[in-house]
């Protein structure tokens, strides 16, 4: 079996997949988070009751830094490279379809996390006109979310055959 | 179902007897009052409008004294930061409540202070500046009442950039000949010049630095050297302060003393406004006045209750609501599933005479909370949290609601916890076995299980989803709706199913449910039936309509080709001579772009899944806060170790309890409300919402052994 | 432009959106302005407001000088949350700008009639009042060109020459504010004013059978519709330029009837800025809702002084009723 694929080792590939979720998926929550936390803290400058109503929806475009990291982790504990001392054995080939299983993660959670923040701020907007509808406005948000889960569940499923097809 | 009755009240009552009533209707607190339920003039009355205007005066009043305080209230109840703080009077306590001369003295104190606080930080900012800028003449020792100069020398005081200093001296020796400057030293980039000129040339002067950066500055309210009148304002600024701080102990004190009764009193005085602003949907005649309103079936004994001791001058009407009647929504469930009305009141109460959603979703929300959040261990601290803040915490009745939301949530979780037999996420090799006795799989291990149950836990959900829309259409006598329908739906599913799980017979029930929902989709079979035609064109339909039924057995069970070729050729027939048969036609294609429309029940099953991934991803995380903690253990030795990884692990397996708490309550809630509830729910009832006082920070307690009694239901 | 669209205009807004979001519901609404309209006497109104954020800059007033120092002390304020709320400073200068050319104005007029300039400025603008009034050569650039051309001129100065000037230089720094703002709403609102002051200008000017060269002098470039494309109406008559105009153009929509009532135009004018202003509740982040805000404060203070100083000085509710401006909400 090829160890090389396109010059890079195995192990290279499925790094830079996990590198790759995790980096998407935290950049895109920060700025999720950047977004509707500004505007988090200028109602609760006006009005600072409102606190523990916008706290949750600045809190939701993080999720999506999870599912960065926990697509890290599948990878590193998938194929044997978490806490281990020597090195695994991943062929080039192998590493490289890790690589791509770990995209849906990558870019979708990247997206849909800063597109969660701006509808957050929407929600937020109708927080602040109405303490009331603080539980409707946490439902448009998680709508944006249920495409990160989507790639979530699509990375796992990838991660999961190739680890039965070639770990067996 | 659980949408509590409704009667519909009509009391007419003597204008005399009005605010008795209102009074009696208030303690009540039953009676939801609507306007416009007549045609009647509102009642006018100047008294009440005087009243009224009166008690804007006072509220007003008393809220600032509530605002003015309030900077000065600290709450010792704990967590008073995240909790608004309430204050406990007892009704009568409420009701008695009332400006009175005290009141007025302490407002005009708290004005009093409230001026002078606000006044003196004017003035202490004035003397900083002017400290500030009297700093650098400081040095010179001339009277600021000499600054002007004397009979023949003139003086100019003023400032200029730092770095054009040369360049404007230089100007000026340029302009006139015959001047000094005196340079002080700087204020911040600039410096302060003294310029002296004879008088004569002083136009010149002014005329030379008019053009350049130089400012003028004067102080013409002060007299004396510039050190002393630095020293006075420095003694003014400590008096100020004293002062200050005199008036804030002050301040603090009436806080102490009064803050607790001015927020009573202001609620108060709003709630008795609110009580004369309800006058304005009664309606008027001349000696009489007309109240509408609606009160819930078993309430109406306490309605009866209140007006029966003005039977004389009081007559109550109460009937069943008509069909064009939109009475307020109260939900009635047994208490158990009370928490779960949580939800419903999140997306909007139930119309009148829909189905209340509640049972319904509560048995799914339960388990689907649990899947999200599955560990014993994340389950129980919610629970313990839970109850605490119920118990031990000052707060609302909506927050004491959601808590026991989260309670059950905790329960589900430590359920599902024992099944997938994860306790704080710790590795299975570690948890003690007698544990996993009732474990039945690992989400881990068997991603694909996890995955298969959500799909069909989703499916069972939007099953009774179109099961429940079915029934209401039935009862409401619309069968053939129903059919048409939901019901179709199901007949096509069913037989998928059946197709799936008897591999002989796939094709057959597949194709066989398929021209079975066409048929029932389309209501071809109604379609002879509602058309004007000769019998010989319905005769055609008929047999138009056997034949397709022929076609699809044929097709599902293995016919002869013939069968197809009868259908093809009435179908053109039909298509060219008969009208029913061309109506059956166009039935049967609507039907199909009504099966068509079924696809989008497949993106909601799919989206059951995230249950599934939002189990594993708490799981995860919780995984690799464990790991971590044993990573620090092995980096710094037993003793530290364990210190620094005890507070990792339980600072990690915080804060991922909470975000996943987040998606756990987000996600099972968008499943009720976008995948089951668009099935067939509407909502949008209004609540009912009885006159009584509406309180903020004040709780209400019912007087002790008083007739009015609890909330007992 | 999609990258800052989507992610550095949300971020950099979304502070002032909250606050906003906040602020907009204790804006007043039509009931009160119904109350202020009903309230028989000035105190009465007072009352009605005590609650609402003008309260407190109402207190004690009681003369029009009164209400027009609490009023331009609630419009500082609503300045200070521009600051306060880190906008960029091309937007700042876009709102506060106008009193800048607004106190030049007054300076240059009452330097024209020989009177004393210290009561007629207005404490809003970029420029501080002592500066403004201070010596020529210490003003900031973009007055001081304008006072300059006008002191070299000496005798041929005459107010109206003040007036368009002034004003056409606010209209292309206001533009050149709103490009700089790098915001599209922004810049369609100062096109939008523009193309307002020039449909003005020029039915004014055909009312009083000017020359077309005289009035083509008024028209100011920067507004959706150019000046030569508006002066080829010129040659119509009046109530056909209003048809022309109803058809298309910033005043699509609007009854011929309504635009040729030149006397109630600047109704019509708000009206229009309101409508382009509400655009902007439909966006959720971004400057858009930061602005319609600002403008729907600055046309709400505007309401109050008209209602406030009218029935002090005793104008008929049902004058000030027609006077009333569609309202942002």
């Amino acid at each position: 079996m090829n160890e090389l694929f396109w010059g890079m080792s195995g192990m290279t590939w499925a790094l830079m997949g996990a590198a790759f979720a995790a980096i998407g998926g935290g950049i895109g929550s920060a700025i999720g988070i950047t977004t509707i936390s500004n505007t988090a803290s200028g109602i609760v400058t006006e009005d600072s009751e409102k606190f523990g109503r916008v706290l949750p929806l600045a809190a939701m475009p993080g999720t999506q830094g999870i599912y960065g990291l926990i697509t890290a982790i599948l990878v590193l504990q998938f194929f044997e490279i978490l806490l281990q001392t020597t090195a695994p054995n991943i062929p080039g080939e192998l590493g490289f379809k890790i690589f791509l299983s770990c995209l849906p993660v990558a870019v979708l959670c990247l997206v849909t996390a800063i597109y969660q923040g701006m509808t957050a701020v929407g929600a937020a907007g109708m927080v602040a006109r109405r303490s009331e509808d603080s539980g409707k406005a946490l439902i448009f948000p998680a709508l944006v979310e249920t495409y990160a889960v989507f790639a979530l569940i699509a990375t796992i499923l990838m991660l999961f055959s190739l680890r039965g097809i070639y770990m067996g | 179902m659980a949408v509590a009755r409704m009667l519909k009240v009509t009391a007419i009552s003597h204008a005399s007897a009005a605010e008795e009533l209102v009074d009696n209707l208030r303690k009540a607190g039953v009676l939801d009052i609507v306007e416009g339920a007549h045609d009647l003039p509102t009642p006018h009355s100047s008294a009440v409008e005087e009243r009224i205007a009166q008690l804007d005066e006072q509220i007003a009043y008393a809220q600032f004294v509530v605002e003015f305080l309030g900077r000065y209230h600290t709450s010792d109840a704990p967590f008073s930061s995240f909790i608004s703080e309430k204050f406990h009077l007892t009704e009568d306590e409420f009701y008695a409540l009332d400006t009175d001369e005290a009141f007025f003295d302490l407002y005009g104190e708290c004005e009093y202070l409230s001026d002078h606080l606000a006044s003196m930080e004017r003035q202490r900012e004035r003397l900083r500046s002017l400290i500030s800028e009297l700093q650098p003449w400081a040095p010179l020792h001339l009277q600021i009442s000499q600054w002007r100069g004397t009979e023949h020398v003139m003086l100019l005081t003023g400032t200029v950039p730092a770095s054009e200093g040369e360049a404007i001296r230089e100007h000026l020796r340029g302009a006139v000949s015959e001047v000094t400057v005196e340079e002080l030293g700087a204020v911040g980039s600039r410096s302060a010049w003294v310029v002296m000129a004879h008088k004569e040339h002083v136009d010149d002067v002014r005329a030379a630095l008019h053009l350049t950066n130089f400012t003028e500055v004067a102080f013409p309210e002060l007299s004396d050297y510039p050190a002393e009148e630095i020293s006075v304002a420095q003694e003014q600024l400590k008096d100020l302060a004293n002062d200050t701080t005199r008036m804030l102990e002050r301040a603090k004190e009436l806080s102490d003393e009064h803050y607790e009764h001015c927020v009573g009193l202001a609620e108060a005085l709003v709630s008795a406004r609110d009580i004369l602003l309800v006058r304005e949907s009664f309606g008027a005649t001349e000696r009489t006045i007309v109240i509408s309103g609606w009160v819930t079936a078993d309430k109406r004994g306490r309605l009866e209750a209140v007006t029966e001791s003005m039977r004389t001058v009081v007559d109550l009407t109460l009937e069943q609501p008509g069909p064009e009647d939109k009475p307020p929504i109260e939900l009635d469930n047994p208490a158990w599933l009370r928490p779960f009305e949580v939800l419903t009141d999140l997306y909007g109460r139930p119309q009148y005479d829909e189905v209340d959603p509640t049972p319904l979703m509560a048995g799914f929300f339960f388990i689907f909370f649990g899947m999200a959040l599955a560990d014993v261990g994340y389950g129980l601290v919610l629970l313990i949290v839970a109850q605490l803040i119920k118990r031990k915490l000052d707060v609302g009745e909506g927050v004491k609601r959601f808590m026991d939301l989260l309670t059950y949530g905790g329960v589900a979780s430590m359920l599902l916890g024992v099944v997938t037999g994860s306790y704080f996420a710790v590795d299975a090799k570690l948890v003690p076995d007698f544990l996993l006795t009732f474990k039945l799989f690992d989400p881990l291990e068997d991603i694909m299980l996890f995955l298969v149950i959500s799909v069909a836990l989703g499916v069972v959900h939007i099953l009774l989803g179109l099961m429940t829309r079915a029934v209401v259409q039935i009862r409401q006598g619309d069968w053939r709706g129903a059919v048409a329908g939901h019901l179709s739906t199901i007949v096509l599913l069913a037989a998928i199913t059946a197709g799936a799980l008897l591999p002989g017979a796939t094709s057959a029930f597949i194709i066989g449910g398929l021209g079975l929902t066409l048929l029932l989709k389309g209501r071809v079979l109604e379609v002879p039936s509602q058309v004007e035609a000769p019998v010989w064109d319905k005769a055609l339909g008929w047999a138009w309509i056997v034949s397709v039924v022929a076609f699809f057995a044929a097709a599902a069970i293995g016919g002869p080709s013939v069968v197809s070729q009868v259908f093809l050729v009435l179908t053109a027939v039909c298509l060219f001579i008969s009208r029913t048969g061309r109506k059956a036609i166009v039935s049967m294609l609507v039907g199909a772009y009504d099966t068509y429309g079924m696809s989008g029940l497949i993106s909601d099953f799919l989206s059951y899944t995230r249950l599934a991934a939002l189990g594993l991803a708490g799981m995860l995380v919780g995984q690799v806060a464990n790991q971590l903690g044993t990573i620090v253990m092995q980096l710094l030795g037993p003793v530290a170790g364990l210190v620094f990884a005890v507070l990792v692990v339980v600072i990690l397996h915080s804060i991922n309890l909470v975000i996943n708490l987040l998606g756990a309550f987000v996600h099972p809630t968008r499943l009720q409300f976008v995948e089951f509830f668009s099935k067939f729910y509407e909502g949008g009832g209004r609540n009912y919402a009885p006159l009584s006082p509406k309180t903020k920070s004040v709780v209400l307690h019912p007087q002790v052994g008083s007739q009015e009694g609890g909330k007992t239901t | 432009m999609f990258y800052r669209k989507s992610v550095t205009e949300p971020i950099r807004y979304g502070y002032a959106v909250g606050r906003v979001r906040v602020l907009e519901g204790r804006m007043l609404s039509g009931g009160t302005y119904e109350r202020l309209l009903d309230a028989p006497s000035f105190t009465e109104q007072r009352r009605v407001l005590s609650d609402s954020p003008y309260g407190r800059f109402l207190e004690d007033v009681e003369t029009v000088e009164d209400i027009e120092r609490g009023l331009d002390r609630a419009l500082d304020e609503l300045y200070g949350f521009l600051v306060t709320a880190n906008l960029p400073l091309p937007v700042i200068r876009f709102f506060r700008v106008r009193y800048d050319y607004a106190n030049l104005e007054a300076r240059l007029k009452a330097e024209l009639l020989g009177a004393p300039v210290d009561d007629l400025l207005v404490g809003l603008g970029t420029i501080p009042v002592e500066v403004m009034r201070g010596p020529a050569a210490q003003l900031p650039k973009f007055v001081r060109d304008i006072y300059m051309a006008f002191a070299d001129e000496g005798s041929e100065v005459s107010e109206e020459r003040i007036t368009t000037t002034v004003d056409r230089a606010l209209f292309a720094d206001l533009s050149e504010s709103a490009k700089d703002s790098k915001s599209r709403f922004l810049a369609g609102l100062a096109a939008l004013m523009v193309d307002l002051a020039n449909l003005k200008a020029l039915l004014r000017a055909r009312t009083k059978n000017w020359r077309a060269p005289d009035a083509a002098v008024l028209l100011l470039e920067g507004g959706n519709v150019s000046g030569a494309e508006l002066m080829k109406l010129y040659s119509s008559s009046v109530p056909e330029i209003a048809e022309a105009l109803a058809k298309r153009g910033p005043l699509k929509g609007v009854s011929a009837e309504r635009i040729v009532d030149l006397g109630n135009y600047d109704v019509l004018a708000d009206d229009l800025v309101v409508r382009y202003l509400k655009r902007a509740r439909m966006v959720a982040a971004g400057p858009e809702p930061v602005i319609g805000y600002v403008m729907a404060r600055q046309a709400e203070v505007m309401m109050l002084r008209m209602l406030l100083i009218g029935r002090l000085s005793g104008v008929p509710t049902e004058v000030l009723r027609r006077r009333l401006r569609e309202r942002y909400e």
